[in-house]
This record gives C-alpha cells, sequence and structure tokens, in this order.
C-alpha cells in the first residue's frame, strides 16, 4: 500500500511539472520570443501553475534568498523584474528572457525527472545570476544618482567642495587648547599644532588681503601670520599691535595669531556639538560646549589659506548659491 | 653697477641650485625689498622731478639724467604703501628692465647682499591685488626677511608701452 501510495505521488509530482513545463512550452510566441521589451502584461499572461508567486509581491529587485522548493516556482516570477524603473534594469532584464529562451529550447529534451531536475538547476542558476546583476544594476542605478546629486550641486567658485568636507576625526577624548584672539576664545584640537612660538618680527607683504598679517621666521621656515579674528570675522578692525604669540597649523607654513594662552584641556566628543555640513564655514568644526567657543577645523583652514580664501569670500559664495 | 646683458636675466628667475645672485637692497616703508644687482644701473640722490599732466598716477614725473628723460615711478603707490615725505636718505634707482630704463624711488637704498637661491622661498599664493605679483621671493637675512622684486613685473605691457610713451 505505501509503495502505491508512493508511486502515485511521484506520479502527481511529474504530472504537475510536466503540466507547468506545457504551460511555458504552449505559447511559444509570448515566451520564446527573446529579448523582448519590458513589457508588465507580457510575463504574467501565460502562469497558470498552482500558487505561482505573485508578480506584484515582489516589493524591490533585491532578490531575498528563498528556500530551495519555492525555487521553481520563482523561474515564473523572474520576468517581473521588469517593474523596476530603471532603464538599465529593463535592459539587464531583456537578457534574462532571452536566457529564459535558451532555457526553453532546453526544456524540447525528453521530460523526465531529470529533465526537470536540470531545469530546476538552470532556473536556480539564472536567478543567481539575475540576483548578481540586478544588485550589480541597483549599484550602479545608485552611483549614478550620487554622481547626479554631486552635480547638481553648484561648482565651487572658489575651490572649496563641500562634497569633500569632512569633519574632525578624533578619538574619544582629545586634548583642545583654548586661546583668545582679540578678546574671541577659540579652540583647536592639539594633535593638529605644529607649535606655538613668540617672534621678533613680522614682515609684512604688500598686495595681500588685510586677514594677511606677514610671514615670520620661526628657525629658518617661513611662517605666514593670520589676523585670527579679521579671517573669521571681516568686519573686525584692524590690528595696530602684532600678536605676541602664533600657533602654526600642522607642518604647514601657516599660523594663527594669539593674544593669550588658555592652556590645553582634554575634552570628550561629547563635548562639542559637531557640525554635520561644512555650510559657509567648512573651517568650524563645531562648538565646545562648556567654553562656547568655536573648534577650529584645522585641516580645512589650511586648505583655505592655501588658496587665499577668507570667512568673507566663503559667505559671499554661500549666499550666491543658496 | 649695470651690464649690458641684465636684460636677459629676468630677476623672477630663481635658481634653486644653490647659486649666489647679488641683490641691491633698499628700504621702503618698515620694510627691506632687493632687487637684481644686474638690473640696477646707479642710485640717484633726490633731485626734483617735473610732473608730467596726463601722466598715470603711479608716474611721479621724469628726471634729466644726462640727457636723457627718465620716468620715475611712485614706489610707494606701485606697492600699496602709504605715501611718506622725501628726506636725505631719499634715493632714485634707476633701473633696467626687459622694456626701458626707469627711475624708482626708494626710502633708502642700503647695500649689496649675495643670496644663495636655495634659500628663496616663495610667498603665499594670496590676494588679488596686482602687486602681489610684484614679489618673486622672500629670503632670510640677518634675522630679517628680505623682499625680492621682480622689476620685469612692476608694470604690465600697457603700463610699459604708456610710461614709454610719457
Amino acid at each position: 500500500m505505501s509503495l502505491s501510495h508512493q508511486d502515485k505521488e511521484a506520479q502527481t509530482l511529474l504530472n504537475y511539472f510536466q503540466q507547468m513545463l506545457a504551460d511555458r512550452l504552449d505559447p511559444p510566441s509570448a515566451e520564446a520570443a527573446p529579448a523582448q521589451p519590458a513589457v508588465p502584461a507580457a510575463p504574467a499572461a501565460p502562469v497558470s501553475a498552482p500558487a505561482p508567486a505573485p508578480v506584484e509581491q515582489m516589493p524591490t529587485p533585491a532578490l531575498q534568498p528563498q528556500p530551495k522548493a519555492q525555487e521553481q516556482e520563482r523561474t515564473h516570477s523572474l520576468p517581473t523584474l521588469e517593474r523596476s524603473p530603471t532603464q538599465s534594469l529593463e535592459q539587464l532584464l531583456q537578457s534574462v528572457e532571452a536566457a529564459a529562451a535558451v532555457q526553453t529550447e532546453v526544456k524540447t529534451e525528453p521530460e523526465t525527472a531529470a529533465a526537470v531536475k536540470t531545469k530546476t538547476q538552470t532556473a536556480a542558476d539564472t536567478e543567481t545570476k539575475t540576483r548578481r546583476a540586478v544588485q550589480q544594476s541597483a549599484q550602479t542605478a545608485a552611483v549614478r544618482t550620487e554622481e547626479q546629486t554631486v552635480k547638481a550641486e553648484p561648482a565651487p567658485a572658489l575651490g572649496f567642495d563641500p562634497a569633500q568636507w569632512r569633519n574632525l576625526d578624533t578619538l574619544e577624548e582629545f586634548q583642545t587648547l583654548f586661546f583668545i584672539a582679540q578678546g574671541v576664545r577659540f579652540a583647536v584640537p592639539l594633535i593638529d599644532l605644529g607649535g606655538i612660538f613668540e617672534y621678533d618680527k613680522l614682515t609684512t607683504l604688500f598686495g595681500k588681503p588685510d586677514w594677511y598679517l606677514g610671514m615670520t621666521d620661526i628657525r629658518g621656515r617661513k611662517i605666514n601670520v593670520v589676523d585670527t579674528l579679521r579671517w573669521v570675522s571681516p568686519e573686525a578692525e584692524a590690528r595696530e599691535e602684532k600678536y605676541p604669540y602664533i600657533i602654526a597649523l600642522g607642518q604647514s607654513k601657516w599660523a594663527l595669531g594669539c593674544d593669550e594662552l588658555e592652556g590645553n584641556k582634554t575634552i570628550s566628543r561629547d563635548a562639542v556639538k559637531w557640525r554635520q555640513t561644512p555650510g559657509s564655514r567648512p573651517w568650524l568644526a563645531g562648538i565646545v560646549k562648556d567654553q562656547r567657543c568655536a573648534l577650529l577645523h584645522v585641516q580645512a583652514l589650511i586648505a583655505l589659506f592655501d588658496k587665499g580664501i577668507g570667512n568673507a569670500d566663503l559667505e559671499r559664495e554661500f549666499e550666491q548659491s543658496a | 653697477m649695470a651690464n649690458e646683458s641684465a636684460a636677459a636675466i629676468p630677476a623672477g628667475d630663481l635658481e634653486k641650485d644653490g647659486e649666489l645672485k647679488r641683490w641691491v637692497t633698499f628700504q621702503l616703508d618698515k620694510e627691506m625689498y632687493g632687487v637684481n644687482v644686474m638690473q640696477v644701473r646707479e642710485v640717484l640722490r633726490y633731485s626734483d622731478i617735473a610732473p608730467v599732466p596726463g601722466a598715470p598716477a603711479y608716474v611721479l614725473g621724469i628726471i634729466n639724467l644726462r640727457g636723457n628723460v627718465v620716468t620715475v615711478i611712485d614706489t610707494r603707490m606701485r606697492f600699496g604703501l602709504p605715501s611718506a615725505d622725501i628726506t636725505d636718505s631719499t634715493r632714485i634707482m634707476i633701473i633696467e628692465s626687459e622694456k626701458q630704463v626707469i627711475g624708482i624711488l626708494v626710502d633708502s637704498v642700503a647695500e649689496v647682499v649675495d643670496l644663495n637661491s636655495a634659500d628663496i622661498d616663495d610667498t603665499p599664493n594670496v590676494g588679488t591685488e596686482e602687486s602681489a605679483k610684484f614679489i618673486c621671493g622672500v629670503c632670510n637675512r640677518e634675522n630679517e626677511l628680505l623682499i625680492l622684486i621682480d622689476l620685469n613685473k612692476l608694470l604690465s605691457e600697457e603700463e610699459w608701452q604708456e610710461v614709454a610713451n610719457l
């Protein structure tokens, strides 16, 4: 009895697969036509197999792993990926349909259980390839979209690209130097500094912006000194006396003028309100909450100094682009 | 002091191979400047400069140098520096650029120095002022920085032509 029952089940299963294969083969003009254009109605018509995966139920082109038992049913739903809106995806699916046509030719062989297995395996391979191709296509589309987004931003007339801006990458706790320039307190991460110097003579160079104080020689290195407050705030009054100290920025040739050194302090990242976008002030990494002062972005400052860009230029550029 | 081949050697052509070059230093305002000695013909005490009606603002006037008319440039104005009174140390440096011979008025002339071209550094490329390009480098000299001037860029092509037609 049990053997006879198993035979019946096997026969039923075989009939099911044969029926499904017949369904696939019967409308040859609709199914076997290679490289059909992406028309959503075309693939749904021949689906008559029991419990097919509804084409509308596939939420996104990014296919999820499915149990092996469902893979055969999924072969019917593969063309539903045509619903993807991107053109590259449609082109991709055209190639998938072409692969399905090849698969149809394979199915003209004698319909045995082995053939069914072969078909299932082929369909699984096709689905795997399709998944990879769809993922690649989706990634390509995402990259293109990102590129278009970047291109859509206004061209940086000053040579400063907001898309390239990254805020400071510090440890959870980092040492910060606090200093005062013309009554205004600033903070700067100690690790970004090249030294603090006193200097005797500052050589002024004509033809330079107001914020450029001049050049001084520090141990054989020519250091350009910036009027810190004048750079940040162009409306600040011109400084009559030279700054007693200069704070060298990294290994660059730039230094900030400083009236008073308040000392260094270890602060945590939580103590700073970090900026997420550069806005019109890429030189501002954030605000130190307790001291209520600007935390300077040294690398951005150096880049701006090298290009001769003042804060007034940045604000003007930002207003024009806004 | 001058040499006929001076015009063929641009002052701004700073070689970085450690070659020594001679520079005439002079003072303007609070800073010391240097020009290539090969471009300096002579240094004159201040004498009356005859103004030229309709001349550009940077032209102080003309002088008679042994029968030749030489245009004198207001260097302070050209460099964007405030004007100053004429003193006993004021000098007119007669220089020979690639274009022609002109005079530049300076506060004083100091000395002739030898500078190793490897010690000459560039200045930052900041500022849109036309005068910024006159500076061809800086060099440390006895605990102060000497600003080196490229005289050929002191005037633009049109300005050289304008001065020539005075």
